[in-house]
C-alpha cells in the first residue's frame, strides 16, 4: 500500500477538518475527491507533516509509523494547490533548488533539474524568470518540482487550478504518463470529477471531513441497479403495457426508452414485451453509473460539484420507484 | 525522442545531511540582490564611503599629491579627525557605524533585500513549497538570515577589511601594519556581531509582514524612527546615552564601537541587551505566526 489511513482526524483549534478517516491507497492513481473544505488538502498536510493529527496513525509506503517529515518528504513529491514559485528564480532556478533541499548534491540536482523541465515541457522555458510564467507553466514547474528528487509517490493538490481546456489536457496528461511509464503512485486531490475519472484507477470520496465512498472506480461505477437504454422500431411502438410490474420504463422519444431493472433481474422480459407489442429492439446499450452519480449519491443531492455536467447534478428522475417492490 | 540528452532519468544519488539543506537557500538569498541592474547598482552604491576612504589613504600615503600633507600627530590630536586617521579604528569602524553614512546605507541594503526575504516568499505561496522539503522553518529562517549577513557583511564587514589591506599596502613601511592588527579582530568580530544582530532583526519584521512593501515600511520605521526618538530624547534629557537602549541602530553601533575600542557614547552593556531584547521579543511572535503558518497553509 501507499499510503495508509487509520482513524485520522485533524482539528484546527476546535474546527475539525477531517474526522475518523480510514483508508488505504494502493499503487497507481488514486482519487481524493470532495468538495471545497472536504479535509482532501488537510490529509495531504498530514502525511507531510505540516499538520499535527489530533488522532490516529498514518504510513507512507514501508515507513514506519512514526517516521519523521523529513523521511515522507524524501519519498514523496508534492505539488501545493495554489499558485507558488520561488521569487526572482528562473525555473530551472527553482527546480534545482527544490531537488537541492530535499537532499541532492547540486550535481544531481542541476542535471534531474534540465530532465524533469524538459519532461513537463518547460525545456524552452527553464531559464525564463518564473513571475513571467502563465498560468499553466507555473503549474508544470510545480510538477517538475516535486518530481525533481525522483520520490516514488506524488501528492498532487488539484493540480488542474486555473488551467485552460488545453492546459488541463496537457497536465493530465502528463499525470498518466508518470502513472503510466515512469511507475509513479499518485494520489489527486480535487473537486473536479472528470479529472478523477480520467486519470485515477480508485478514488476516497470525502465529505465534511469523513469517507463517504470509496473502491475502485469499476467497482463505484458499477450499478446495482441497471440501466439500459433501448431503441426501438416502430418509434410510437408502445411495449410498456407488456411489461412485468416491476420493469419501469420512460420514453425519451424517437423511438429510444430508458428501462430499469434491478442488478438480479433478467433482461428477457424486455425483449418479450417488444416483439408482444409488435416491434423489434435495433438497439440495447446497458449503462454504468457515472462518477458524478456516484459521487452526488454519496454526499447528497444538493451538491455543486465543478465538473458535473447538467444532466448529472439533477436527481436522476426514477418513474414509480416508490411503487416498486 | 530525446533532446540533447534530456531525458528523465531516475537514479540513485547520495542524499546531503540534513544540517547542510539549508545552504542553497542561503545562497539563493546572497545572490538576489545581484539578478537585477538596479541591485547591482545598490550593492556598488554602498561602497562610496569604501571608495571616499581609500582616496583618503591614497592621500595620506602619497598615492595621490595634493601639495603638503597633514601630520599623523596632527591627526591623531584632532578627535574630530581620528576618523580620519588610518593608526586608529575609528578610520574603519566609523564608515559602517556612523550615523552618516552608515545609517542610510544599512537601511539601503536590508530594505533591498532583508526586509524581503520571508514576505516576498509568503507572497508567492514560496514557504509551502519550500517546507515541503527537507528543511523546516527554523532552517528556513536560518538559511535566510544567513544569506543576508553574507551580503550586509560584503559591506559592513569586507569593506572595512579591504581597507585595512589596502591601508597596509599602501604604508611606506610595516608600522601601519603592526600598529593595526591589535584591534584588526576585534574590530572586524564587532561589525560582524551587529551585523548579526540588525539582520536578524530585519529577518523577524519580515517574517511578521504579508507583504514586501509593508516590511520595508516597518523595518524603516524601527531603525530610522528609533533612531530619530532616541535623538530627540536625548537632546531633551541632556543625556546622549540614551540613545543606546532606545535606538537599534545606535545600540549596535555602541556595541561595535566599544569591541573595536573606540570611544562609545552609551554603555555597551546596555546596547547588547536591548538588541538581544528587541532579537527574542520578534522571535516569539515570528516564531508563533511561522508554526501558524506552517499548520494551517
Amino acid at each position: 500500500m501507499t499510503v495508509v489511513l487509520d482513524r485520522l482526524s485533524i482539528h484546527y483549534g476546535r474546527h475539525p477538518a477531517v474526522l475518523d478517516v480510514s483508508a488505504s491507497f494502493g499503487a497507481g492513481a488514486v482519487g481524493l475527491l470532495g468538495r471545497n473544505g472536504a479535509g482532501k488538502s488537510s490529509i495531504l498536510k498530514a502525511l507531510l507533516g505540516l499538520v499535527r493529527p489530533s488522532q490516529g496513525s498514518m504510513r507512507v509506503l514501508d515507513l514506519p509509523a512514526d517516521a519523521g517529515p523529513e523521511a515522507v518528504r524524501a519519498k514523496v513529491g508534492y505539488m501545493p494547490e495554489r499558485d507558488a514559485y520561488v521569487p526572482q528564480a528562473t525555473g530551472f532556478e527553482m527546480v534545482s533548488l527544490l531537488g537541492m533541499l530535499s537532499g541532492m548534491p547540486r550535481r544531481d540536482a542541476w542535471r534531474r533539474a534540465h530532465e524533469v523541465l524538459y519532461l513537463v515541457g518547460l525545456e524552452e522555458q527553464r531559464y525564463r524568470q518564473l513571475s513571467g510564467y502563465s498560468a499553466g507553466m507555473r503549474q508544470k514547474a510545480k510538477l517538475a518540482g516535486a518530481l525533481v528528487h525522483d520520490p516514488q509517490v506524488l501528492f498532487l493538490d488539484e493540480p488542474t487550478n486555473g488551467l485552460d481546456p488545453s492546459g488541463r489536457e496537457d497536465m493530465l496528461g502528463l499525470i498518466r504518463q508518470l502513472k503510466a511509464d515512469l511507475g509513479k503512485s499518485v494520489v489527486l486531490s480535487t473537486h473536479i470529477l472528470q479529472d478523477v475519472e480520467s486519470v485515477c484507477d480508485s478514488v476516497v470520496v470525502l465529505e465534511a471531513g469523513r469517507v463517504v465512498a470509496r473502491g475502485a472506480l469499476q467497482d463505484l461505477t458499477r450499478a446495482t441497479e441497471r440501466r439500459i437504454l433501448l431503441r426501438v422500431a416502430p418509434a410510437a411502438l408502445d411495449f410498456a403495457r407488456f411489461l412485468p410490474a416491476a420493469a419501469k420504463v420512460r420514453d425519451e422519444g424517437d423511438g429510444r426508452h430508458t428501462a430499469w431493472l434491478l442488478d438480479d433481474e433478467p433482461t428477457q422480459p424486455l425483449f418479450a414485451a417488444v416483439v408482444q407489442a409488435g416491434g423489434v429492439v435495433l438497439e440495447f446499450a446497458p449503462q454504468r453509473r457515472s462518477l458524478e452519480e456516484v459521487f452526488l449519491s454519496a454526499v447528497g443531492s444538493d451538491a455543486t460539484v465543478a465538473g458535473a455536467r447538467d444532466d448529472a447534478v439533477r436527481p436522476v428522475e426514477r418513474p414509480g420507484r416508490e411503487g416498486r417492490a | 525522442m530525446t533532446v540533447l540528452g534530456l531525458r528523465y532519468r531516475p537514479g540513485p544519488y547520495r542524499p546531503v545531511a540534513a544540517w547542510r539543506r539549508w545552504w542553497p537557500l542561503a545562497r539563493h538569498e546572497f545572490l538576489s540582490l545581484f539578478r537585477t541592474k538596479g541591485g547591482i547598482a545598490v550593492f556598488c552604491v554602498c561602497f562610496v564611503p569604501l571608495a571616499v576612504r581609500l582616496f583618503v589613504l591614497m592621500i595620506r600615503f602619497g598615492v595621490v599629491d595634493f601639495g603638503p600633507r597633514p601630520r599623523g600627530q596632527a591627526l591623531a590630536r584632532s578627535q574630530a579627525l581620528a576618523q580620519w586617521d588610518p593608526q586608529r579604528p575609528d578610520f574603519y569602524v566609523e564608515m559602517v557605524v556612523g550615523t552618516w553614512p552608515g545609517l542610510p546605507i544599512l537601511v539601503l541594503l536590508t530594505a533591498m533585500v532583508t526586509a524581503g526575504a520571508v514576505a516576498r516568499d509568503r507572497r508567492t505561496n514560496a514557504l509551502e513549497l519550500l517546507w515541503t522539503r527537507g528543511i523546516g522553518p527554523r532552517a528556513y529562517l536560518f538559511a535566510k538570515w544567513c544569506g543576508s549577513l553574507l551580503l550586509v557583511s560584503c559591506v559592513t564587514v569586507v569593506g572595512p577589511l579591504l581597507l585595512w589591506c589596502a591601508a597596509a599596502l599602501m604604508a611606506e613601511d610595516w608600522g601601519q601594519l603592526t600598529g593595526t592588527l591589535p584591534f584588526l579582530g576585534p574590530m572586524l568580530g564587532g561589525l560582524l556581531l551587529v551585523t548579526a544582530a540588525w539582520t536578524g532583526i530585519c529577518v523577524q519584521v519580515s517574517t511578521l509582514c504579508s507583504q514586501t512593501s509593508q516590511a520595508v515600511v516597518a523595518w524603516c520605521m524601527l531603525v530610522v524612527g528609533s533612531t530619530a526618538i532616541a535623538g530627540v530624547l536625548g537632546i531633551v534629557a541632556r543625556d546622549p546615552s540614551i540613545r543606546t537602549w532606545l535606538s537599534i541602530w545606535d545600540a549596535g553601533a555602541t556595541v561595535a564601537r566599544s569591541v573595536a575600542g573606540v570611544a562609545a557614547r552609551g554603555s555597551p552593556g546596555y546596547g547588547a541587551l536591548f538588541l538581544a531584547g528587541v532579537f527574542v521579543a520578534l522571535w516569539c511572535v515570528a516564531r508563533r505566526r511561522l508554526v501558524l503558518e506552517e499548520a494551517v497553509g
